[in-house]
C-alpha cells in the first residue's frame, strides 16, 4: 500500500478504537497538501497509533 | 516518529491508556503540520519566526487554564495548539507584503492580540483574506477552523 493507501485504511480502525473522527477527517482533508514526505510521516504516525492501541487493549 | 511511544509506560486502566496513546500521537501530528506551515512560509518568503514566538505569550497555553480558570484538558491543549499554530500562520501570510518598518509593528501589535487571547475568527479571516495570493495556506486554514468550530474552546 502507498501512503494515501494506508492513510484511508487506517483511519475507520482508529476510529472504532474511539479516535476523534473530526480530527481524521481534518487530515483526510489536507492529505493532499503535504508533500509526500509529510504524507509518509502522517500515515507512519497513525498506523503507529493504531499498532500501539491494538497492543494495548 | 516512533520516539513518540519509546518511553510509553502503560497504565492499568485501559481507558486511560488509550488515552495516554492517543494524546501522544495526536500532539506528534501537530508537528507534522508546524512543518507543513513553516515550509510555506519559506517558500513564500515570510518571516514566521517572530510571529510564531509572539503565540507562546497566548495566555491559556501559558497559564495551561481557560479564561475561566480551569485547567486544559489535553485535547482542549491540542485545540488551543492548533488555535495558535492557525492564528500564527494567518497573521505572518498577511505581513509578507508590508515594508519593514510596517511588518515591526505589526508585529508588536499581534503580541498584543495573541496575550489578550486567542480566537477563531483569526483563523476564520485568515483563510478568508489569504485565498488569492496563498490558496495552500487559505485550504489548510479553512479546515482548522472548520475543526475547530464547536469543538471546546
Amino acid at each position: 500500500m502507498n501512503d494515501k493507501e494506508t492513510f484511508e485504511y487506517i483511519i475507520p480502525q482508529l476510529v472504532t478504537r474511539g479516535e476523534d473522527s473530526r480530527e481524521l477527517k481534518f487530515w483526510q482533508r489536507i492529505f493532499r497538501d503535504l508533500s509526500p514526505e509529510l504524507q509518509g510521516k502522517l500515515s507512519k504516525n497513525l498506523e503507529l497509533e493504531l499498532n500501539v492501541l491494538a497492543e494495548n487493549i | 516518529m516512533q520516539h513518540i511511544f519509546e518511553h510509553y509506560s502503560a497504565p492499568k486502566d485501559s481507558k486511560k491508556q488509550h488515552g495516554i496513546i492517543m494524546d501522544k500521537a495526536r500532539f506528534a501530528r501537530l508537528e507534522i503540520l508546524k512543518i507543513f506551515i513553516r515550509a510555506k512560509a519559506k517558500e513564500a518568503g515570510v518571516d514566521y519566526t517572530p510571529v510564531d514566538d509572539a503565540l507562546k505569550l497566548a495566555p491559556e497555553l501559558v497559564s495551561g487554564k481557560t479564561a475561566d480558570g480551569r485547567a486544559l484538558t489535553n485535547k482542549e491543549k491540542f485545540e488551543y495548539t492548533m488555535l495558535s499554530l492557525g492564528s500564527s500562520a494567518a497573521f505572518a501570510f498577511q505581513l509578507i507584503d508590508l515594508p519593514d518598518e510596517e511588518h515591526a509593528a505589526k508585529i508588536t501589535a499581534i503580541e498584543t492580540v495573541m496575550k489578550a487571547g486567542l480566537k477563531l475568527e483569526t483563523v476564520q479571516q485568515g483563510a478568508q483574506k489569504l485565498k488569492e495570493k496563498h490558496p495552500e495556506i487559505a485550504h489548510i486554514l479553512e479546515c482548522m477552523a472548520d475543526f475547530l468550530d464547536k469543538q471546546h474552546i
